[in-house]
């Protein structure tokens, strides 16, 4: 899985279950 | 004609039997379902009752959200059919999106176990048909996550369409516009903190529940009985 990729799944698990974005923020680190 | 209720129970619900209790004493047939099922029964209304859905892991309602049986009650809901979330329901239609805005913890910090006095806002719902805009209902209210929010471009829009239906006299929690329950834009699903359900007997200390319970039994026969 490249970064670009590894971006979009982390951030779509963020979105749906991780984080609730109407009171949470996110930021996502791709090392 | 029988209003028919499914009621939904997840591994964690603890006021499944008094929302049955609570339906079948005002004349529904009442049918558990158990959250890993993928279809609902043939029902007018889902509910979806308080207690901690999953342990409420992560946040409340975050894992509820997943369980099967929520496709079968987002389409039912799609279709025009009548949902009902209860406290930890109202918390899991917000996490599903079912509903606007998000249920942050009480601003004391601390769980309440009280009775409050709500405010109908909007008795034009199938929510509140039996009550009047400006009645005051005595509820009790039982969580820690009660605490409504929601961007105030939001909060406009849902006042604007009608979809604040209950707030809070006096607010306990820090509810954004005191709002108690809201509604979404089609008005067939609903979601509140207070507990309905636990105020259908006068003898328990109120019986103003019976208001919201019943307008929906209402709405349910109306429904029925319209042309087609």
């Amino acid at each position: 899985v490249d970064a670009d990729e590894a971006r979009l799944r982390v951030e779509e698990m963020c979105e749906k279950l991780l984080a609730n974005p109407v009171i949470e923020s996110y930021q996502v680190s791709i090392a | 004609m029988t209003a028919r209720v499914g009621i939904v129970v997840f591994p964690g619900s603890n006021c499944e039997l008094d929302a049955k209790k609570a339906f079948e004493s005002a004349g529904a047939e009442a049918l558990m379902v158990w959250h890993r099922d993928e279809t609902l029964p043939e029902v007018d209304l889902v509910v979806l009752p308080g207690g901690f859905a999953h342990g409420d892991y992560l946040r409340t309602g975050a894992l509820a959200r997943f369980s099967p049986i929520m496709e079968a009650v987002r389409a039912h809901a799609d279709q025009g059919g009548l949902v009902l979330g209860i406290c930890n329901g109202f918390q899991i239609l917000c996490e599903a999106g079912m509903l606007p805005g998000a249920l942050r913890k009480n601003s004391g910090l601390k769980f309440l176990c009280k009775w409050v006095t709500l405010r109908v806002e909007d008795a034009n719902t199938p929510f509140t048909s039996r009550a009047h805009a400006g009645q005051l209902l005595r509820i009790p209210i039982n969580h820690f996550e009660g605490n409504w929010f929601a961007e105030q471009a939001e909060l406009q829009r849902l006042q604007a369409n009608g979809q604040i239906v209950l707030r809070y006299e006096d607010n306990p929690n820090g509810s954004l516009g005191d709002v108690a329950g809201i509604c979404n834009e089609t008005k067939n699903v609903f979601g509140l903190m207070p507990h309905p359900e636990r105020a259908c007997e006068a003898l328990l200390g109120s019986a103003d529940g019976i208001v919201l319970l019943g307008s929906l039994l209402d709405h349910i026969g109306h429904r029925a009985k319209a042309p087609v």
